[in-house]
This record gives structure tokens, sequence and C-alpha cells, in this order.
């Protein structure tokens, strides 16, 4: 038992995940990732108004000492990071069966400015794994390339979402657990067109090497921000094309989300082509409540069906979290999830889940 | 090795991350840019119900490549010489919302028939 334990536990020391993003400070913000990230795509090293929103419109509290970091090194150069570990504890059931404590992501990253162009480098020390992009922006457009992950649909921090990736050790007997995203896929080549238009995000591109060394793939990603009534909204949708093969991957989908006041919420769909067998679908759908600066309780309801060609695959995760950002720069959640399969047999028990995210 | 690395870097970022120069402020009497993002998000923003992207190039916000930023920095210049006149006569300092209203142009009275 113990020995299983461990098995697991080197299991997913090696799958701690890259950068990706927290949308609903998007969606509160009204404006796309870049707003507050230096990558176009989102996630990893805050601008300075990311740094600032940090600061002043996240943590419960501000000491003195951090008030006026900027993370800025010289002019043209700026450094930062995320640090995630999260621990694992099921109450009943068989993985894992104790408590598990494992890096979930890890990155550094540093930006290089030179009039016009500007370069990112990620490193990602748990993967490993190397990334670069270089931008050259000509008023609102620009074109990058370089080694990284394709923009897809909300590029949640979540990599146990069914809408990335689920779970990488299965242990609903099905043949996989969520959308292709898994952590385990290194940065690829990529060459992408863009353009900011007004409240919009428009982005263009072809990647090679992602999902497999032979896989060559097209994608396309479109956002707006803008309001509905009384609410602030996002609303977008991605397409992914495998071009290397008739019978390749071929991913769509739809997000959006809602915001008023302190209560926001936000979700996805996917329908894939090709993942397992014919026609795969997968959904998330989280609602969140800030009580007050630095505290949120949220709800999530994940949707997986593997195949749409069977009814008894399909699995439900409900999840419960609180998220407590007690100071800039740390973030901690708490979640409690239980999962039901369609027709299985549903594991027993739930998941209890703590995120410590350290970010600079 | 690689914990060195990590742990020089965060030590660098940590030691050297305060130093944060302003890039084409040219009329705002700050100093720091949170200041300037504090500003931008809860007074200009705000009294001219826009976002970010109404007068900044996403890309680089320092850049004055948008007209709107332009305009935007004259009526600065406007509004704190009238603040100059406002602190003379002892009255309130005025913002944007003062003609604005939340609005990207502010109102104007009826046309005469």
């Amino acid at each position: 038992m113990l020995l299983s334990f461990y098995r697991f536990l080197l299991f997913i020391i090696f799958l701690s995940s890259g950068l990706w993003a927290i949308p609903r400070y998007a969606l509160e913000s009204g404006s796309s990732c870049i707003l507050c990230h230096v990558n176009l795509s989102g996630s990893g090293l805050r601008n300075d108004y990311g740094i600032a929103y940090g600061l002043d419109d996240l943590a419960a509290k501000v000491p003195p000492r951090l008030s006026s970091y900027s993370g800025i090194i010289r002019n043209h150069i700026q450094f930062g990071g995320d640090i995630r570990i999260q621990s694992v504890l099921r109450t009943k059931g068989e993985v894992p069966n104790s408590l598990a404590i494992f890096p979930m992501q890890g990155n550094f990253q540093m930006k290089f400015d030179l009039e016009k162009i500007s370069a990112l480098v990620e490193w990602e020390p748990f993967q490993p794994d190397m990334g670069v992009q270089m931008r050259y922006n000509r008023k609102d457009n620009y074109i990058r390339g370089g080694v990284s992950t394709p923009p897809f649909g909300l590029r949640l921090a979540d990599h146990t979402v069914f809408t990335r990736g689920g779970n990488i050790k299965l242990v609903n007997g099905n043949h996989r657990e969520g959308m292709p995203f898994l952590p385990t896929l290194k940065n690829a080549p990529f060459v992408e067109l863009g353009r900011f238009h007004g409240d919009a995000h428009l982005s263009l591109g072809m990647t090679k090497g992602y999902f497999s060394s032979i896989s060559e793939s097209i994608y396309f990603r479109a956002e707006h921000f803008g309001s509905l009534g009384i609410m602030g909204r996002m609303i977008g949708v991605s397409y992914l094309k495998q071009t290397h093969s008739p019978d390749g991957l071929q991913m769509m989908n739809l997000f959006g989300g809602l915001n008023q006041g302190n209560l926001s919420w936000m979700g996805e769909i996917t329908v894939a082509e090709n993942l397992v067998f014919g026609r795969s679908i997968a959904s998330y759908s989280e609602f969140t409540w800030k009580i007050k600066q630095g505290w949120n309780v949220s709800g999530r309801i994940d949707f997986f069906d593997e195949s749409m060609k069977y009814t008894e695959d399909a699995i439900r995760r409900t999840t419960f979290g609180l998220n407590y950002v007690p100071l800039p720069l740390v973030d901690i959640k708490f979640q409690i999830r239980s999962s039901h399969i369609s027709g299985g047999k549903s594991p027993e028990g739930v998941e209890v889940l703590s995120q410590l995210h350290v970010w600079f | 090795m690689k914990k060195i690395i990590i742990i020089v870097c965060i030590f660098f970022s940590v030691a050297l991350g305060q130093k944060s120069e302003l890039k084409n402020v040219k009329v705002l009497p700050f100093t720091e840019k949170r200041e300037v993002v504090k500003y931008m998000k809860s007074v200009v923003a705000k009294e001219l119900g826009v976002k970010c992207s109404f007068c900044h190039n996403m890309t680089d916000y320092a850049s004055d490549e948008k007209d709107h930023k332009k305009v935007a920095r004259e009526m600065m210049v406007m509004t704190m010489n009238a603040n100059k006149t406002m602190k003379n006569l002892n009255f309130h300092d005025i913002s944007c919302w003062v003609c604005h209203r939340g609005n990207k142009h502010p109102d104007h009275p009826p046309k005469k028939k």
C-alpha cells in the first residue's frame, strides 16, 4: 500500500504543468489577459497593471514592505515566476489513499523589451521544459513566434479540469479523463498573428509537434469583453485542427462568463472529434462569490464524455472551494470534490485538495 | 544546481525588483507605476466609462500611438490648470467626472430650436 502511494507521488511529481491562467480576473477586469500579463495568452509574468492589480485588488492585506513591489529588474528586463504546490487527500477509495503533496506548477519567466520587439523566456524546472517567444508589435497588431503552448479556450490554471486534461492517472476505467491538454505535453514551435480590436482579441496560428512529434495543427481564438445590461460579460470561441492527417484531432470550444459586483460565473464547452472514438465533449462551469477582498468561495461542475456513442462512460465532478489571498503574491485554495460516473461505479468518498500558489 | 539557480533568481527578483522607472509619463505627478495604474483604474477608467484599450496600445502601455491617449493627456493638463483656479477659490478639486459623467464624450446642451 505504501509502495503504491510512493509510486503515485513519483508519477505526479513529473507532471507539474506550465503556464495557465485564472480567466476570472480577466472577466472581473473586463479586459483580455494582456491587461495583466506579459504573455498575450495570459498566465505567468505580470505587467505593471497586473502587479498593481495583485497588490490592490486581490490580497486581503498589503504589507508596506510589498506595496512598492514592481518586479522590474532594469528598465528593459523583468523577472517573475509562479509556483503551485498541491495536496490531495481522498477520504475513501484507492488512489490516493493517503495525503499526496506535489508541485502542480512551476515556471520562471524573463521578459526583454527592445522598442517594438519583446522576448519572453520561460523555464519550467519541474517538467522540465523551456519556452521562448518573440513578439513584434505594430499598433494593435502583432506577430509572435517561438516555442510555447497553443492558446485554446479558457486556459484554466487547474490541469485536472476536464476541458484541459483531467486526472493523469485514470481511476474510472475510461481511456482518458479530459481533453488533450495534459501537463505532460511540451512546448512546441508556433507562429501566430493577432490583433486587439477594441475589446476583442483575435489570434490565428499554427503549431508543430505539440500533441505528438508528427502533429501539425492550426488554431484560431477570439474573445470579446463587453456588457450585458448591468453585467460584465466575456464570450469567446476557439478552434484547433490537426492538419497532418485527415483523421486528425479537431476541437471546437465556446467559452464565456458573466460578472456583477461580487458574483461571477464562467464556463466553457469543448467538442472534440477523433480524440477517442468519434465525438467527445467536456464542459466546465464555475460560480464564484467574492465575500470580501481576498476571500472567495466557489462551486464548480465539470463534465466529460469521452465518446458520445456510449452512455455509460460520462463523468461529472462537483467541486466546492474556498480561495484565500492573505497577502500579495500568495494564494491559498481549499477544495472538496466528488465524482459521479454515469451507469458505472462512482468513486467512493471525496477528494480534499489544498493548494498554495506563490508568484512574484 | 537548479535549486541554486532558482534561489539566485528569486533573490535578484526580490532584491532588485523595487526599481521601477516610469516611461513616457509627462503630465501625471506620480513617481511609481502602481500610483499611475491606481489612478487610471479608479479615476480615469471609471469616470469616462472606458477600459484601458480606449487610450492604450495593449501591447505597449507607454506608447502614444493612439490619438485618444494624446487627447487624454491634454485633458489632464486642462483639469490640473482648472484645479489651480479651484484651489485659489478654496473650492474642491474637479476631475473627469465633472464633464464626462461616466461617458466617453460629455453631453452637450440640447440645440436651440
